[in-house]
């Protein structure tokens, strides 16, 4: 187990190399550097040189990314383009907003997911199986930024029940039913697509188990059908589900990015879109490589969690 | 060197550039962004004789709320949709900070809804006899927000800031017509090219940029002779200073001193910052939402808002429903969504027009393009109105020329080629242009085709070309439509000159002066535009001092280029603007912005609570 660990986290270490030359590579070759998206209609040659040798965008681009990665190494992120403060100082902002919203959906997701997937599962083909398998369909084929704003039209608009932008009202004191009213739709919203698709993996998941002769041999013990639903079939019907834990993780977090936009969240998704629109780098940079890191991470704890859920798999 | 007063539009938020205090915004192209330079207020020379005459013909809608008496207190709640950058005045580039540039520092001289000039940290200024120097008389009452008081000192040092070797801002070409600066300028391009070629070290160039920018300073271009009185000297006439200068907000010496050039981005103050405005900065940060508030040390009339809280909104559609649901007190408004608007009882719909227009530009280095004719007809085949109609939903006006209705040198007088197909087709056909078998239109064996070129998105420019494609598709010209990325757009395609036709707009400055578009050769005539007549009215527009003298050069200049049609003049959008009625003042919408006066708004005691007391 431990050797396992070793293993995964020293092979973490080329894959994450990876990942950042490639964005790297990607952000710098965007058209438009940050000298000339700033300058906008007011660049010439000069002061684009300018700009670029005072941010050190005039050297070659491999002596930049060994920069970049010796700062990084040294836990340096760099300092923004577009503010001029250190960029760890925006993502230590904004990483809380999106950790806890990404978080709060990720858990709920599973949570109802596993309990629609399974009251489908119980009741095969009837009404209640079919409406819910509509509505997870609804959930996954419609757009989460769309549906925030749907969200919005209705509680905000119409009903005027909830806040829709940002994480508190600003200007009042702090409290834990503000901040819960502002986040009611951003996370319902993120969690209703992680909805749909858990009912409908867990769904098929259990019923296969069900129809197991495992199963068959539990009920005919005389065990009740709680026992043998949770503890015999759910168990192994999820066993296939964690790999799709580790998998969850980019889509929750680029779903992350549409929601903060609709609903003004300053989290990291915010921030990274704006910094690509500026061509700030660093901060570009540095959001990619920590969502990298928690990608990666995600990964390695699903299959860990094999191991934890399946005593048969054996970490060597 | 020439005014960059202008800047490109991609998009259709014009209204927030037209920020005070700022002789230039820019914006990021952040979702519906644009990027836009904004030339600040338009206003005759202060020497010239006879009253300050109303300068802009048209403003726009006054609050409907009748104002009761001002009382203290309250905060108004604002929306941006860009992240917030450096909020400094002579870094700023972009419309989201430029708004809070305005609520915290002053410039020297302000202007009014009418674009008439009105003192500001300068209570009067005058031109030498030869009109080639500036004199600025400043208050002595002034302080920063950190209670230190402000000088001329400080007018001098923000000069020397942006003419600094390694200063990172756009703001140098507002100063190439100070004494010295070209001459300046023109030795540290040298020094460039020498530490390009290695001919110098990176530490000999940097002492040489150095000493080269303390003997300009030495020159003597901008003297203090007094705490309170600031001269600048000039090379010649030149009539958009007041805008482009006077109109430009100083930074604190005592504060940057220390961080000149490549070190001023790094300062905090550009998130903390420190001025001269009727509020100051209390809290907040770049990405959620920043507070400022009201700056009980300020010289002029206190300000009857106790904060300001603006919050930053990327999505259009999600501030407008923070607007309809009382969440916030601003937000600027889609033409679709005015109706809807303009229905709520809550909310003041307010109107302006622009100094924003959009247009075709031809290349005309093309061949196609050389010819005028077919100019003309491409004009008579699009139906400007239909645009103002369904793009708009009738908010703007159809342009015939360069600049808008809005603007005291606009020219109502130039030929209009009006939409008439059949008279299009007749003259394409007398120019010799037959269809093909396809019912393309060909001549000597060249079918008449070309791609038009926009920026990505789905706004009126967009659908702008689209029209423009189906028009001319009616008279037989095969037009394609390819969208780039705003970076590519403007740097690969207009600024390379690497296009056929494309659609873009202006967003003007106050100031007339549009030099940098017509004149042969220069930065912003990516048409390639060229015509001995208009190169000689810009040179003369921009050293007449006398308003109406030069209102008539530049109605010449917009006749000529009605006549000749170099753009595909299409329209000018209005900005709309919603407002809950529990704000009350003085508050006017105009092409000069909702936001200028705000220290003169207030709430009434009642609703100070929130915009979610408002009645309705």
């Amino acid at each position: 187990m431990q050797r396992y660990l070793v293993k995964r986290l020293v092979g973490a270490v080329p894959l994450l190399f990876f990942i950042t030359v490639i964005s790297f590579a990607i952000i710098h070759l965007a058209p438009g550097g940050p000298a000339e998206i700033y300058l906008g209609t007011s660049a010439n040659p000069e002061s684009v040189a300018q700009i670029n040798h005072a941010l050190g965008l005039d050297q070659p681009i491999y002596l930049q990314y060994v920069k970049w990665m010796f700062a990084l190494l040294h836990g340096n992120f760099g300092t923004s383009f577009t503010t001029g403060q250190p960029v760890i100082q925006d993502i230590l902002q904004a990483l809380p907003v999106t950790l806890y919203l990404v978080g709060s959906a990720f858990i709920l997701g599973w949570l109802i997911g596993i309990a629609v997937g399974v009251a489908e599962a119980l009741k095969p083909y009837t009404r209640l199986d079919y409406l819910l398998t509509v509505v997870s369909f609804v959930l996954i084929s419609i757009p989460v930024f769309y549906l925030g704003l749907l969200l919005i039209l209705f509680f905000t608009v119409y009903l005027g029940w909830l806040p829709s932008i940002g994480m508190v009202t600003q200007g009042a004191p702090f409290s834990f039913l503000d901040l819960a009213r502002h986040m009611v739709m951003p996370v319902a919203a993120l969690t209703a697509v992680e909805v749909g698709f858990r009912a409908r993996f867990v769904r098929a998941s259990m019923l296969e188990a069900l129809s197991e002769d495992f199963i068959r041999t539990a009920r005919a013990k005389g065990l009740t059908g709680t026992v043998v639903v949770y503890k015999h079939a759910l168990r192994n019907a999820l066993l296939p589900l964690v790999t799709l834990f580790g998998l969850a993780l980019p889509a929750l977090f680029g779903g992350s990015v549409l929601i903060e936009n609709v609903f003004s969240l300053p989290g990291i998704g915010r921030l990274q879109v704006s910094a690509v629109f500026a061509r700030d780098y660093p901060t570009v940079m540095a959001v990619n490589t920590i969502a990298a890191v928690l990608v990666v991470v995600g990964n390695l704890l699903a299959d860990l969690m094999y191991g934890w859920v399946d005593p048969r798999i054996r970490y060597s | 060197m020439a005014e960059p007063v202008q800047g490109l539009v991609p998009e259709m938020t014009r209204r927030e550039l037209l920020v005070r205090t700022l002789p230039k915004v820019l914006t990021l192209p952040m979702g519906a962004a644009l990027l836009a330079a904004c030339g600040q207020i338009a206003s005759k020379a202060a020497n010239t004789s006879g009253p300050a005459t109303a300068a802009a013909t048209t403003t726009g809608t006054t609050a409907a709320t009748a104002a009761g008496t001002p009382v203290g207190g309250g905060n108004a709640i604002w929306s941006t949709y860009g992240t917030l950058s450096f909020i400094n005045p002579i870094l700023v580039s972009d419309t989201s900070t430029g708004l809070l540039v305005g609520f915290l520092f002053d410039p020297l001289v302000n202007f009014d809804t009418k674009y008439n000039p009105i003192p500001g940290l300068a209570s009067s200024w005058e031109t030498s006899s030869d009109n080639k120097s500036w004199t600025f008389h400043l208050r002595k009452d002034v302080t920063w927000h950190d209670g230190q008081p402000f000088t001329s000192k400080d007018v001098a040092f923000t000069v020397q800031a942006i003419l600094h070797p390694t200063y990172t801002g756009q703001r140098v070409s507002n100063y190439t017509q100070l004494v010295g600066v070209q001459s300046y300028l023109a030795d540290l391009k040298k020094l460039q090219a020498g530490l390009k070629a290695k001919t110098l070290s990176a530490a000999e160039f940097n002492t040489q940029t150095l000493a080269a920018w303390q003997s300009w300073i030495k020159q003597g271009a901008v003297e203090t002779p007094d705490p309170y009185t600031v001269t600048f000297h000039l090379i010649s006439v030149f009539a958009p200073f007041l805008t482009n200068v006077g109109g430009s907000s100083p930074i604190p010496e005592h504060i940057f001193k220390d961080t000149l050039g490549a070190a001023m981005p790094k300062s905090k103050y550009n998130t903390q910052p420190i001025g001269t405005g009727p509020f100051k900065y209390l809290s907040g940060n770049t990405t959620d939402h920043m507070t400022v508030g009201r700056y009980d040390g300020y010289y002029g009339t206190k300000a009857w808002l106790s904060e300001i809280i603006t919050r930053i909104i990327p999505q259009v559609t999600s501030a407008e429903a923070a607007l309809q649901s009382k969440q916030i007190d601003y937000s600027q408004i889609q033409p679709p969504d005015a109706a809807r608007f303009k229905g709520l009882s809550y909310i003041d719909v307010l109107t302006s027009p622009t100094f924003a227009y959009e247009y075709m530009g031809y290349n005309l280095q093309h061949p196609l393009f050389q010819d005028q004719n077919l100019r003309i007809a491409i004009c008579h085949a699009v139906p400007k109105d239909q645009m103002v109609k369904t793009l708009l939903q009738g908010y703007g006006e159809v342009v015939w020329s360069h600049g808008s209705p809005a603007r005291w040198d606009y020219n109502p007088n130039v030929v209009k080629y009006q939409y008439d197909v059949p008279q299009a087709k007749s003259m394409l056909a007398a120019d010799g242009w037959k269809p093909n078998s396809s019912g393309i239109l060909e001549k000597g064996g060249q079918p008449l085709k070309f791609t038009i070129a926009v920026s990505q998105g789905n706004g009126p420019p967009q659908k702008a070309a689209v029209i423009i494609q189906e028009s001319l598709k009616q008279v037989g010209m095969d037009v394609a439509v390819q969208q780039f990325d705003w970076a590519t757009f403007v740097n690969k395609v207009l600024l390379a000159k690497n296009f056929d036709a494309a659609v873009v707009g202006w967003s003007l400055g106050p100031d007339p002066d549009s030099y940098t578009i017509w004149h042969s050769g220069q930065a912003f005539n990516f048409v390639s535009y060229s015509n001995p007549e208009v190169d000689k009215l810009e040179e003369e527009g921009r050293t007449t001092l006398q308003q109406a003298a030069r209102a008539k050069i530049y109605q010449q200049i917009q006749a000529i280029l009605a006549e000749q049609q170099p753009y595909l003049f299409l329209y000018s959008q209005d900005a709309i603007d919603g407002l809950n009625k529990r704000l009350e003042g003085p508050i006017t919408d105009s092409p000069r912005g909702l936001t200028w006066n705000i220290d003169q708004w207030f709430i009434p005691k009642p609703m100070q609570g929130g915009p979610g007391l408002v009645a309705g």
